[in-house]
């Protein structure tokens, strides 16, 4: 996951906070405090107490610094002197609680897997159906669009869905959508109200390693986001962009 | 007898607890240490322990001159800013150099590692060129229209 702006503007503000845990890969969502000892990363489906982004991969341990001999070659620029181990347990972290963050979305809960392709097998005069054996997730309120066909580049929203034949969009696409016609969908959109399919703004899961966005799972699934822009492109560089509504900071949230 | 000393939330009523925001204040690294009595460390052994751990750096508007990013293999953070406040290069924390926030000091920078550059950050010239493609780009509309202004020029040669 990247940095790619703030909703508010201005400049990013970095912190750096001790771990409680080893953080394997940078670009992932933090977990606050649940014993003072330090932050956490957060899982697939909670971003429940975030602090933001990691931006800095870390060890944990618990092995005492070295202090008596902090002018040896072994230690100096080692991570070994005064401040060396401890810094090796902290990380730094983007903290605004209006950080918009852009995860690509993995077709599966591994990384860097393309999105599941949707090859139309009925024809479609009016533009509203889209079938294919291979659409299996509940993702109405989520973005369908056309990547290759009569309706390439645009973009609608699912409306319902048929596990395992189609799905339904209630605004038409603009042209018939003919057999082979190719769609790429995603779980998330722009707008809604977190009620029962109209939660795509809402949710969002990560991949296995928390670096990326699982577009494979049904609609108002995951961590609580807000969805703020889809860059809809192929299978492999889509990408979506959100803030974290469970921000520590975000005060209208968190209880205390 | 000296009483013992008791922490008290700030702005808290009587029964409430830290918030987790001041929890989280709490466990903030204080950066580099500069009391003698706990071991006063030199800006130059701070900042070389984090280049070794490949850590990102943060310097003052003031303390930037002190470290050359390219020799490390750094380069400055760029983070978008849609309102123009900021040129996108500014990130304010604690200066690793100076200690002092950097927000009091004209705003600072943010240095990370050149590998991790691309896990964490867009390129700016990537972006620019994304999104002037963007808004190149015609929609179907356009099209159309182009499509209609073909046809009756066209349809002007024949006629004349």
């Amino acid at each position: 996951m990247r940095e790619v702006g703030h909703l508010s503007g201005g400049a990013g503000i970095y912190r750096r906070f001790p771990i409680r845990a080893s953080v394997a890969n940078r670009g992932v969502i933090s977990r606050a405090v649940t014993d003072a000892v330090g932050i956490d990363v957060c899982t697939t489906t909670s971003f429940v107490d975030n602090v933001g982004l990691i931006l800095e991969a870390a060890t944990y341990t618990t092995t005492q610094a070295d202090l008596d001999d902090p002018g040896s070659d072994a230690n100096i620029g080692a991570g070994n002197t005064f401040c060396g181990l401890d810094m090796g347990r902290v990380v730094t972290v983007s903290i605004r609680p209006d950080l918009v963050i852009a995860a690509l979305a993995t077709g599966a809960a591994a990384e860097n897997t393309a999105l599941e392709l949707l090859s139309n097998t009925a024809a479609s005069a009016g533009g509203t159906l889209i079938s294919d054996t291979d659409i299996t997730e509940d993702q109405i309120s989520g973005i369908v669009w056309c990547i290759s066909g009569n309706n390439v580049g645009h973009a609608r929203v699912c409306s319902a869905f048929s596990d395992n034949v189609s799905l339904t969009v209630t605004v038409p696409f603009p042209r018939a959508i003919a057999v082979g016609d190719e769609f790429l969908i995603v779980p998330w959109g722009c707008v809604g109200t977190a009620a029962a399919d109209i939660d795509g703004a809402f949710f969002l899961q990560t991949s296995t390693l928390f670096t990326q966005a699982n577009a494979s799972i049904a609609s108002g699934t995951g961590g609580d986001i807000n969805c703020v822009y889809l860059e809809l492109n192929g299978r492999s560089d889509t990408q979506v962009h959100f803030t974290l509504r469970g921000h520590i900071l975000n005060n209208s949230l968190v209880a205390i | 007898m000296i009483a013992p000393s008791v922490a008290v939330p700030r702005h808290a009523k009587l029964g409430q607890g830290f918030s987790k925001a001041e929890q989280l204040k709490a466990i903030e690294h204080p950066g580099r240490q500069t009391n003698p009595r706990r071991g006063y460390q030199t800006s130059i052994a701070w900042l070389s322990d984090l280049i070794a751990m490949r850590k990102i750096l943060i310097l003052c508007s003031n303390c930037q001159t002190h470290f050359e990013a390219r020799r490390f293999n750094y380069r400055v953070v760029f983070v978008p800013d849609c309102t123009g406040k900021t040129d996108g290069y500014t990130v304010n924390g604690r200066c690793d150099w100076c200690t002092q926030e950097t927000v009091m000091l004209g705003g600072g920078k943010a240095f990370e590692p050149e590998e991790h550059y691309a896990e964490l950050h867009i390129e700016p010239d990537v972006a620019r060129r994304a999104s002037r493609a963007r808004a190149l780009r015609k929609g179907a509309w356009d099209a159309v229209v182009a499509d209609v202004e073909r046809r009756r020029a066209r349809t002007q040669e024949r006629q004349s």
